[in-house]
């Protein structure tokens, strides 16, 4: 074996142990980054398990029975008369 | 010859028992041929692992560490035409066991009821009644907060065979002004009533499913392939107005209440858009609660039920014989004594009114004269032109089990048939169907296809009247709503209505002459009568308490109900004269 051979053997060994090494941490990143995107996922999940909750409870709050009732007993707003009432029109 | 010796030797030593020289060659021998045995079946099972049984054990390791994984999608929301929402599916955790694997034992049971919140002695029953099976619901539709919870304490008491499975469960917010419209889904999110099962395809959502990597703690690797991507339902959007369907639910039920009403429903029409605004029917129930025992409160009665429409057919027979040029505004009709004989039938009135024009059979709701006029026309004619407002066939809505009513054909007409038609007898309608064909006297003849959608861009209509019949038939309706007329209760300050009452006689065991008679009270409208904008047509069943006149029972709420409504939409007012005492006691106000 000369000189030349045998540098690009141990040349070649070193890449194949190189890459192997490299195979072995784009799996490793791999799984970290599911991870991570499993949280996120969990995280989305979350969202729209509050997002749903946030919807009943908008639903529920903007209940017209409700506005009305606020608006008349603790604003005192009432409905005005038509004499009250000015139509502008569109120039 | 050295063995030899050595046989001889050993021999000697066993006899001698002395010393034991060992023979190392045969030892070797032995040895590295029982570890060569060894290797090779070493290299044998391996083979045979490796090679011959490598599906069957590469399929046992991934039964280890692959499985299928269901991705939940949400079905698809309701909203009203301001895109509120109506109907909402919300993820929830229901909580299973497996009763293979979760003990049985009093001690186990204390912790689960303690954990679930539920009776010892009921989870003891439904754990006894489950028994042979491999899976059952301990508790369905938790908040996902309670559930994790719940999940916390056994994993702390060391229960297992317990596990969560996440749903959806449909909300309905507006509950149960809605209901009616809208339906409901059942557990399993597919539509079952109204809405819900019309659109059910287009709300349906398809769950997807991937093949996952789990590791040995059974938490997620990595995804190994998409099976089925999941598909979220798409979104309604209806034509409905949330706040106006409010004030109508909130009216309707108010008369029910005051007027002792078996059922009552009530719709109103965009004019310009044909979409419905708002469609409400009673009794009503809440959707988000227990279904069972529903009788008749699920139905949709504005669209499923029919009925004979009574005096508010007038204005649509008069418009028909002035379409076809049998009457004009000024023709003289004379209502006689209120009597009008049709063969052996007789047609009558309440009280003598004499000469009429069209507008006075209209405002006195003569039946003699709406008869007469109906009778100058051929019945092919009147039946056309019945057809052509809509009666007799589907509005075609998309609504399950619309009603599509019934219109003879004129073949089977006899003469007192044609002359109820002019007054609603002989035939039978929908609230709906009654609303579409005011819809043509509002839209100055135009009759256009009725949507439970939004309707982005408003869809050519079919002409039925002239221009000149729909505004002036308004025109004689206005003085329906006149102190003069049968309807100064369904005024609305500030604008001018013109309308119709109906008081229908319900058909009885003995015709339409039982003694004990029982009504129907009807109001149809339009609003504001010079442009108009809404149409709405209410109608109760046999009311019994506090009147029961189309006047006195249904114009009410017709009162109210459009004042909220042209005041939200911001109608602009076409009538602002001082008003009367009587209107001003009658305008939309809430009380």
């Amino acid at each position: 074996m000369n000189g030349s051979r045998m540098l690009l053997t141990t040349g070649l060994l070193v890449l194949i142990v190189w890459t192997a090494l490299k195979v072995v941490e784009a799996k490793q990143q791999t799984r970290q980054l599911f991870a991570v995107r499993e949280a996120l996922r969990a995280g989305a999940d979350e969202l729209s398990v509050t997002q749903g909750q946030l919807q009943v409870e908008l639903a529920t709050f903007a209940d017209y029975e409700r506005i009305e009732k606020n608006a008349r007993n603790r604003l005192h707003m009432r409905t005005p008369d038509m004499q009250e009432i000015e139509v502008l029109e569109a120039e | 010859m050295a063995a030899k010796q050595r046989h001889k030797k050993s021999r000697q030593a066993r006899r001698t028992k002395k010393t034991a020289v060992p023979s190392f060659a045969a030892r070797r021998r032995l040895m590295v041929g029982g570890l060569l045995c060894a290797a090779g079946l070493l290299i044998a099972g391996a083979w045979y692992q490796q090679i011959m049984r490598t599906d069957f054990l590469q399929q046992k390791g991934d039964y280890k560490h692959l499985s299928y994984m269901d991705v939940p999608a949400r079905r698809g929301r309701i909203l009203d035409r301001n895109e509120e929402v109506l109907a909402v599916s919300n993820p929830v955790d229901s909580v299973w066991a497996d009763p293979r694997i979760l003990p049985q034992d009093n001690e186990t049971v204390k912790i689960l009821a303690q954990a679930l919140k539920m009776n010892a002695d009921d989870l003891l029953q439904k754990l006894t009644r489950y028994r042979n099976k491999h899976f059952f619901y301990l508790a369905r539709w938790m908040t996902p907060a309670d559930a994790r919870k719940v999940m916390a304490i056994l994993k702390q008491k060391g229960v297992k065979g317990v596990g969560l499975q996440r749903e959806y469960r449909r909300y309905y917010p507006a509950g149960e002004y809605f209901s009616h419209v809208i339906g409901f889904s059942g557990r399993d999110e597919r539509g079952l009533e109204g809405l819900e099962f019309q659109y059910d395809e287009e709300l349906n959502a398809e769950a997807g499913r991937k093949l996952v990597l789990k590791d040995a703690k059974r938490r997620l690797l990595a995804n190994v392939a998409s099976i089925r991507e999941p598909q979220g339902g798409k979104d309604i959007v209806l034509s409905l107005d949330r706040r106006l369907q409010f004030y109508a639910y909130r009216a309707l039920k108010k008369a029910v209440v005051k007027h002792k009403a078996r059922s009552a429903s009530l719709v109103m029409l965009d004019v310009d858009s044909g979409e419905v605004l708002a469609m409400v029917s009673q009794p009503s129930y809440n959707p988000n609660a227990s279904r069972s025992n529903l009788n008749g409160r699920a139905r949709n009665r504005a669209v499923i039920d029919t009925f004979e429409p009574g005096s508010t057919m007038k204005p649509l027979t008069l418009a028909a014989a002035m379409e076809l040029g049998y009457i004009t505004e000024n023709t003289k009709i004379n209502t006689g004594k209120g009597v009008l004989w049709v063969g052996r039938n007789k047609v009558s009135d309440p009280k003598r009114y004499g000469v009429l024009d069209p507008a006075g059979v209209l405002r006195r709701s003569s039946n003699v004269g709406s008869a007469t006029i109906a009778l100058k026309m051929p019945v092919k004619d009147h039946w056309k032109m019945l057809d052509r407002y809509g009666f007799g066939q589907p509005v075609m809505i998309d609504f399950p089990g619309e009603a599509s009513g019934l219109l003879r054909d004129y073949g089977l007409w006899r003469r007192i048939d044609q002359a109820t038609l002019a007054f609603g007898y002989s035939i039978s309608v929908s609230t709906l169907q009654l609303a579409q064909a005011y819809a043509i006297l509002a839209a100055d003849g135009i009759r256009r296809p009725l949507s439970l959608l939004r309707v982005d861009k408003a869809v050519d209509g079919d002409r039925v009247l002239s221009v000149e019949t729909a505004r002036s038939l308004r025109k004689m309706m206005e003085g329906v709503v006149s102190a003069q007329g049968t309807a100064p209760k369904a005024a609305v300050s500030g604008y001018r209505v013109a309308g119709k009452t109906g008081t229908v006689i319900k058909l009885g065991v003995q015709g339409y002459k039982d003694k004990k008679k029982k009504y129907r009270a009807l109001f149809a409208g339009i609003a504001p009568a010079t442009d108009p904008k809404l149409v709405m047509v209410i109608v109760f069943d046999e009311p019994v308490k506090n009147g029961h006149y189309g006047g006195a029972v249904a114009a009410p709420v017709f009162s109210e109900v459009m004042g909220h409504a042209l005041r939200l939409l911001n109608v602009a007012p076409d009538n602002k004269q001082p008003k009367s005492e009587l209107q001003v006691a009658s305008t939309g106000g809430v009380q």
